[in-house]
């Protein structure tokens, strides 16, 4: 066989064929095997062609045998050469396919990579959201509360404030009226009592000229009298006698004249001294009326003490002016009351000092009774806040457990009876426990209910 | 959850420390007592549990879900199947009803979802049907009464500060069907029972707090006495709703990381990071409240010594909880002094061992 050919015949075996080791055949179950080599197969093939030729051409000469073998060879090489570039072909195809599929799996990689970064960013964004809408929630809520509250307040501040505006306009008036009352008595009272004072320094200076005017008459007709006496003396000695017993009674009236002046002038002496214990009076009650100021003035800080309590800055301003007018009023019934009569200026101071303690104490208890009122309404709100309601228990009677469900208990079956529990035990006892409880207790062994209440 | 039982200690002004005291009672053995009579009922959203002494003194405490579940028609003849394993049923009208744990078994099976007779701590507005089968299921927890009119005391929520609820509709329904089962009903704060069951080496003074599914309840007691009581409406169901939500998972996905091994002071995923969030957010909600409660409480008696916290819960049991309370509570300054931060030996139980203890000194 020509070596050409038989390099050619490898060739095309070679790539039609595959290489299979003995273990791979055994593994596909084959156990024997036909081997033929290249060369034989180059007889054959040759034989086959020869048989060929002699059966298609017939008696053909050898040269042209060798013309069909040529071309047939030629032919057979043009075909291996187009197997052999299908198949570089192929590989190529293969090598391309190979490379596709590294980019797509590369891809799809990249994709799962960025699906997982977006479901990450998806779950980080969800958490915030719904950490910010239950933090929003919580402020609402509170803002909500704080609200509701502070409302509540003002709503209440501003009744009371109200309420305590009113009651001092009421107060206000009446004060207004009762000082225009005291103002008119007092004036009615010290016009009568200057008009008193009048009419008596009148009777005193007319009295004390009465008795000067009768005593001096009387001396003038004593000394009448006398002269007369003492002429009638000259002439006559029973005369004289008479004239002397009626000197001697012109004396006794003179005498009595002297005396009643005397009276009249201790008269006169006793007012002069009244007089001036009634300014002492007066003195006293200008003292006892600054002491009402002073004592006017501590109520007023007591009043601002209060103020800072109670926290009602409107009220106690007004309550303050109030005080000032009170104290003005004072003032002037202190000078009004200067120049009057020692009994009446007395009585009237007295009766002034009842009615300015009255009104103080007045003043002073409606300012107590306001702010104890506030107070007690205060404190009743803070405990109506958070005063803990009574609990009551009502216990579900057995009509209502029965009429919960419409079939009555005695129409169900049921195998509870015949079923164990899961049930465990513990060592751990409570007998420590109830020790320390009952010692707690004195052995009383009450529990603790719900405020000790049986469920029903 | 990992419900170690750790203690928080603060230092005091002075530099010390309260002693170790506190930390005994999570170790040691109470005494037992002679048998007292009395029941603890602890009437929670997801869980009832009773309490009793048997006749040695050891404490049984029952437990049951708190659920049922309408079966189809066509499975209520097989009565005997049910009651062999061991399946609790209620039938009327030709209507089954399975109660508790099973009721969430069988759920998943028929595709139906459990229905509830609480919510938030309170008996559910939307299931007034539901209150005889919880009648049945607090019959099968507490059993017959040792004498007629043996007392039992039943925990209930205080009203919460934010969110309109009263206590007496509850109140009265749960005495009304403890009574018919021959007690003598009684209620207690559950913040309180926690108090009276945690507390006993500190005359029974400091703060109790019930970490729930549906509420946090808490009590600030001196010597027995309660100064400070409230709730807030949020609790474990709280916490799984906003991690949802935000997190776009499923709430029973939520449900599962924070009952499941989470940390709270080392979130290890971005769910466990939106857990622990909203877990610090409650706490801190709590802590502000009971500071301004506290503040305006009146005739608040004068703590001398600084007080212990106790919490207990299930919503209390996840890794981490005690000192993230420590931490909140330090933030907050309270007006109180504190002497440390623990949780109840058996969170789970704490709330009715209080009831407990209660019914049993009240039988004296």
């Amino acid at each position: 066989m020509r070596r050409q050919a038989l390099d050619n015949l490898r060739a095309a075996i070679e790539a039609n064929t595959e290489r299979r080791t003995l273990e791979q055949l055994k593994a596909q179950g084959k156990r024997t095997v036909r081997v033929v080599s290249g060369e034989k197969v180059m007889q054959i093939i040759t034989a086959i062609v020869n048989d060929v030729v002699d059966r298609e051409v017939g008696d053909a000469t050898e040269r042209d045998r060798d013309r069909i073998v040529t071309e047939t060879k030629q032919q057979f090489d043009r075909v291996l050469k187009i197997q052999a570039d299908q198949e570089a072909l192929l590989q190529e195809q293969k090598d391309l396919v190979g490379q596709y599929r590294d980019k797509l799996e590369a891809a799809q990689a990249e994709v799962e990579r960025v699906r997982k970064q977006i479901e990450d960013l998806r779950a980080e964004e969800g958490e915030r959201e719904a950490h910010l809408i239950a933090e929003h929630q919580e402020l609402l809520r509170e803002l909500n509360e704080r609200y509701t509250a502070a409302a509540g307040r003002a709503k209440a501040l501003e009744q009371e404030k109200e309420r305590l505006s009113q009651m001092l306009e009421e107060e206000k008036r009446r004060a207004a009226d009762r000082e225009q009352r005291q103002a008119e008595e007092h004036d009615a009272r010290v016009e009568g009592l200057r008009k008193e004072q009048a009419e008596l320094v009148a009777r005193l200076q007319a009295e004390k000229g009465a008795v000067a005017g009768r005593q001096e008459q009387a001396l003038a007709d004593a000394n009448a009298k006398l002269h007369e006496v003492e002429e009638r003396a000259a002439g006559d000695r029973d005369a004289r006698v008479r004239a002397e017993q009626k000197a001697e009674t012109a004396e006794r009236d003179a005498q009595q004249a002297v005396a009643a002046a005397k009276e009249a002038e201790a008269r006169r002496a006793e007012a002069d001294r009244v007089t001036r214990d009634l300014a002492a009076k007066i003195e006293t009650q200008r003292v006892a009326l600054e002491a009402r100021d002073r004592e006017v003035l501590r109520l007023t800080e007591d009043l601002a003490a209060a103020r800072a309590a109670a926290g009602k800055a409107d009220d106690v301003r007004k309550l303050e002016e109030q005080l000032s007018q009170m104290h003005q009023f004072l003032r002037v019934l202190d000078e009004r009351s200067a120049g009057a009569n020692e009994a009446t200026v007395q009585a009237l101071v007295e009766q002034l000092s009842q009615k300015q303690t009255l009104d103080t104490q007045s003043l002073e208890a409606k300012f107590n009774q306001t702010l104890d009122a506030s107070l007690e309404k205060f404190t009743k709100t803070v405990e109506a806040a958070t005063a803990k309601p009574i609990d009551i228990v009502v216990e579900a009677t057995d009509v209502l457990v029965d009429k919960i469900f419409d079939t009555p208990a005695d129409q169900m079956s049921t195998n509870l009876d015949s079923l164990e529990v899961d049930q465990k035990r513990s060592k751990r006892g409570i007998g420590g426990s109830l020790a320390a409880l009952r010692a707690m207790r004195g052995g009383k062994g009450k529990g603790p209910g719900e405020g000790d209440k049986k469920g029903g | 959850m990992s419900g170690e039982s750790s203690t928080i200690r603060f230092k005091q002004a002075d530099g010390s420390v309260q002693a170790q005291q506190a930390d005994a009672p999570a170790a040691k053995t109470q005494p037992k007592s002679e048998v007292a009579l009395g029941k603890g009922l602890d009437v929670g959203t997801a869980n009832l549990l009773s309490a009793a002494q048997d006749e040695s003194g050891e404490i049984v405490v029952k437990r049951e879900r708190n659920a049922f579940l309408e079966i189809p028609a066509e499975f209520a003849s097989n009565k005997d199947m049910l009651t062999r394993l061991n399946v609790p049923y209620v039938t009327f009208q030709n209507r089954m009803y399975v109660l508790g744990d099973a009721s969430f078994n069988l759920a998943n099976m028929f595709g139906k979802e459990v229905r509830r007779p609480m919510q938030d701590g309170f008996l559910s507005a939307n299931e007034q049907d539901a209150i005889p089968m919880m009648r049945f299921i607090i019959e099968r927890l507490l059993g017959q009464p040792a004498q007629p009119g043996e007392p039992c005391y039943f925990c209930i929520p205080a009203p919460s500060i934010d969110k309109e609820n009263d206590t007496v509709y509850h109140e009265g329904i749960v005495s009304g069907v403890v009574k018919k089962l021959g007690y003598t009903p009684r209620a207690m704060n559950e913040a309180h029972a926690v108090i009276y069951s945690e507390l006993a080496d500190h005359d029974f003074t400091g703060i109790g707090v019930s970490c729930g599914g549906g509420m946090f309840n808490v009590c600030v007691a001196y010597k027995t006495i309660p100064a400070v009581k409230f709730s807030v409406a949020r609790g474990g169901d709280w916490i799984d709703g906003h991690v949802a939500k935000v997190m776009g998972i499923p709430r029973t996905r939520a449900t599962a990381i924070k009952e499941g091994d989470v940390n709270l002071t080392s979130p290890r995923t971005r769910e466990e990071e939106a857990v622990v969030l909203y877990y610090r957010n409650l706490i801190s909600y709590v802590l502000q409240n009971l500071k301004q409660r506290f503040q305006l409480a009146r005739d608040v008696p004068q703590f001398e010594d600084p007080v212990e916290v106790v919490v207990a819960g299930g919503t209390s049991l996840v890794g981490g909880f005690v000192e993230v309370f420590a931490e909140e509570l330090e933030k907050v300054e309270f007006p109180l002094k504190i002497a440390g931060v623990r949780r109840a030996e058996d969170a789970m139980t704490s709330v009715v061992r209080g009831c407990l203890i209660a019914a049993a000194l009240a039988d004296n």
